[in-house]
């Protein structure tokens, strides 16, 4: 988008043509010697197509050209850059997402649920780019992958890169809550909200579910429960980042759902469970409703001066008329 | 009176070649007018031709003088601008260099700036914190966030092992600082610049010009001393360069600074008392968006760029207006 500051200028443009017929055509216009050179009755004569012909031409072409830029030049010329501004705060949301090795089940439609979770949560967060959120995950222990934030393209990166298996073998449910919940204690957002993904049964961790649950209630995090995955038997495929080596087994381990529905009891929060990945899509699509906030926006406007550019241009065309008139042309004026 | 590009007037130099070769064009003018008119009274002609090249000359220089003070982008006065934003975003971007180990700075520079910066961080409770860290290149290590406890750990585990690009490269640090101050953010926007400025590779004052077009003021901490440290390395080996002999590490203010006022933020330098106290007033007066860092100088090309249009038309009129029925 480009735009003029001064757009009244550009009249200037319509004297350029008046301009040109006064310089290059009228009769009476000064600078030019009378003398006769033609017999009477008999055609004078006239100096055919020469390269002094074109030359000047082409520096009468780049004179007008330069001029004609000044005068845009003058008027102002800048490039547009919009840019969407909210006004409103959007809210927290933290995700604590299972990366124990069952989360290598290819129970989602033969994609793993790790990865048919992660391709879900990233079309989440893609919807809500006024919201900081944030990713916790957690095995054997939890760990704060990502805080809080608005630059969801870094969000997005370090979800891709992780593996599982790279916090050990185990469902530390509690512990992931309780680190998700302590990064939102300096949020200032009205809202903060966690979303766990979990496919177990809280195995391992310093910090028991219920607990966990309690120290969100307070600090006025609700907690929405995802249970993944099916009670039937499924298949395993993932390699262990320590050691490289891939693991293939069947499995049939399940989530406890009465868990995970106290969590999300406690906090205010709803329980789901996922069985495939258009379920979890349907979920989180629900949950995207629940949590919708208003989302007031203005345009910014910023304007960025192009001037510079156009008078570069004009300077070398009037520089090269200038040049080619006094000496090579050599025209007396 | 003050000019955005004043390399631009170097080409004022140009202007004396192009009256050099006026007046020779003149010379050649004259004596082609007497060759053509020799049957008839030239004196008259010479002296209207005389009158009208000096004038048209004249204004076509000028023409030329005045395009190229407009070029020179020359700015004067300020107008405010108020764009409605609340808070603040700022993005730390820290030097990470080997230089920082030098200890010049008690107990180190590295170390002193890392409490400089937790301290000021402090002091702005409700601010978004970034954390970059350059070198040679540089990487986001922390996006933009409330999350202090996330900044503390961060900040904590800050070494120049994180990057192995060597050098020192600001406006790579710069850049990515400028990259991680998210877009579509209501808040003001800041960033606090950490180094001991000895610039290895990089255009630091073009990436400074980025942050200045976008209205993103540099807060910059020097660290270190003009007369320079040896870096001793945590091994306690000194850092000797490809000859044996041992490197010298300097702060180099005057680029700091002028990177700072580029951007219309502010340089302090860590070892003066009551650096910390003053940056943490600058970003304070910053975020309750003090109208000072509101303000933008007026730009004066336009100025200018007229006054080459008029020339132009004087030289037109010159040359098109047929003086005493001759020429």
């Amino acid at each position: 988008m480009w735009s003029i500051q001064r757009p009244v200028l550009l009249l200037l443009l319509v004297l350029i043509p008046f301009a040109v017929y006064m310089r290059h055509f009228w009769r009476e216009r000064g600078g030019r010697l009378r003398f006769p050179f033609q017999v009477y009755g008999t055609r004078g004569f006239a100096p055919g197509l020469t390269w002094y012909a074109v030359l000047r031409f082409i520096s009468i072409i780049a004179f007008w050209t330069g001029i004609a830029l000044v005068v845009i030049a003058v008027a102002g010329p800048a490039r547009v850059h919009r840019e969407r501004i909210y006004l409103d705060r959007g809210i927290d949301i933290m995700i604590v997402l299972d990366e124990s090795p069952t989360m290598a089940a290819t129970d989602f439609g033969g994609v793993r649920r790790y990865d048919g979770a992660r391709r879900i949560i990233a079309d989440f967060v893609r919807n809500r780019p006024n919201d900081a959120i944030g990713l916790v995950t957690f095995a054997r222990e939890a760990a704060l992958r990502m805080p809080p934030t608005t630059d969801h393209d870094m969000l997005l990166d370090r979800m891709n890169e992780l593996q599982i298996m790279e916090l050990g073998d185990g469902t530390a449910i509690g512990d992931g809550i309780a680190v998700a919940a302590m990064h939102l204690r300096e949020s200032q957002a009205q809202q903060r909200v966690l979303i766990l993904l979990s496919d177990g049964v809280n195995n391992t961790g310093i910090i028991m579910p219920d607990a966990a649950a309690e120290l969100a209630a307070d600090l006025g995090v609700r907690v929405y429960t995802i249970g993944i995955g099916t009670q039937t038997e499924v298949g395993l495929d993932f390699v262990d980042p320590n050691t490289g080596r891939r693991y293939q087994a069947l499995m049939q381990e399940g989530f406890d759902e009465d868990e995970l529905r106290g969590i999300a009891d406690e906090t205010g929060g709803v329980y789901y469970h996922a069985s495939s990945e258009r379920t979890l899509g349907q979920i989180l699509d629900n949950i995207d409703t629940l949590e919708s906030t208003e989302r007031r926006s203005r345009i910014s406007v910023r304007l960025e001066p192009v001037h510079n550019n156009v008078l570069w241009i004009a300077l070398i065309l009037l520089l090269l008329e200038f040049l080619v008139r006094i000496a090579i042309l050599r025209e007396v004026l | 009176m003050s000019f955005q590009n004043p390399a631009v007037l170097w080409a004022l130099l140009g202007i004396l070649p192009l009256m050099l070769l006026s007046v020779r064009g003149y010379l050649f003018g004259i004596r082609d007018v007497r060759r053509l008119m020799v049957n008839v009274d030239r004196r008259d002609l010479e002296k209207l031709i005389t009158v009208k090249w000096a004038i048209s000359t004249t204004a076509s220089i000028l023409m030329f003088v005045a395009l190229i003070f407009a070029l020179a982008d020359p700015v004067w006065g300020e107008e405010s601008e108020d764009d409605g934003r609340e808070q603040l975003d700022v993005a730390i971007s820290f030097d990470v260099s080997r230089s920082m180990y030098a200890d010049d700075v008690d107990p180190t520079r590295l170390e002193a700036a890392r409490q400089a910066v937790a301290a000021i961080i402090d002091s702005v409770p409700g601010a978004r914190i970034s954390l970059t860290l350059f070198r040679g290149g540089s990487s986001r290590v922390l996006p933009m966030t409330e999350d202090r406890a996330a900044f503390d750990y961060a900040m904590s585990v800050v070494s120049p092992s994180m990057i192995t690009t060597p050098g020192t490269d600001i406006a790579a640090g710069l850049r990515t600082a400028l990259d991680s101050l998210p877009s579509g953010s209501n808040r003001n926007r800041a960033i606090l610049l950490v180094s001991d400025g000895e610039v290895l590779s990089g255009n630091d004052l073009a990436a400074a010009e980025e942050a200045a077009a976008l209205n993103v003021p540099l807060f910059v901490i020097g660290v270190g001393s003009r007369e320079g440290s040896r870096i001793r390395l945590p091994d306690g080996s000194l850092v000797e360069d490809s000859e044996g002999n041992v490197v010298v590490s300097r702060l180099d203010e005057e680029r700091l600074e002028r990177i700072a006022s580029l951007t219309r933020g502010r340089y302090v330098n860590l070892s003066d008392s009551g650096a910390i106290s003053a940056m943490e007033s600058e970003l304070a007066a910053y975020e309750d968006g003090a109208a000072g860092f509101r303000a933008t100088e007026v730009r004066r090309y336009g100025l200018f760029a007229a006054f080459a249009l008029c020339f132009a038309v004087i030289q037109l009129l010159a040359r098109i207006v047929r003086w005493r029925d001759m020429f």
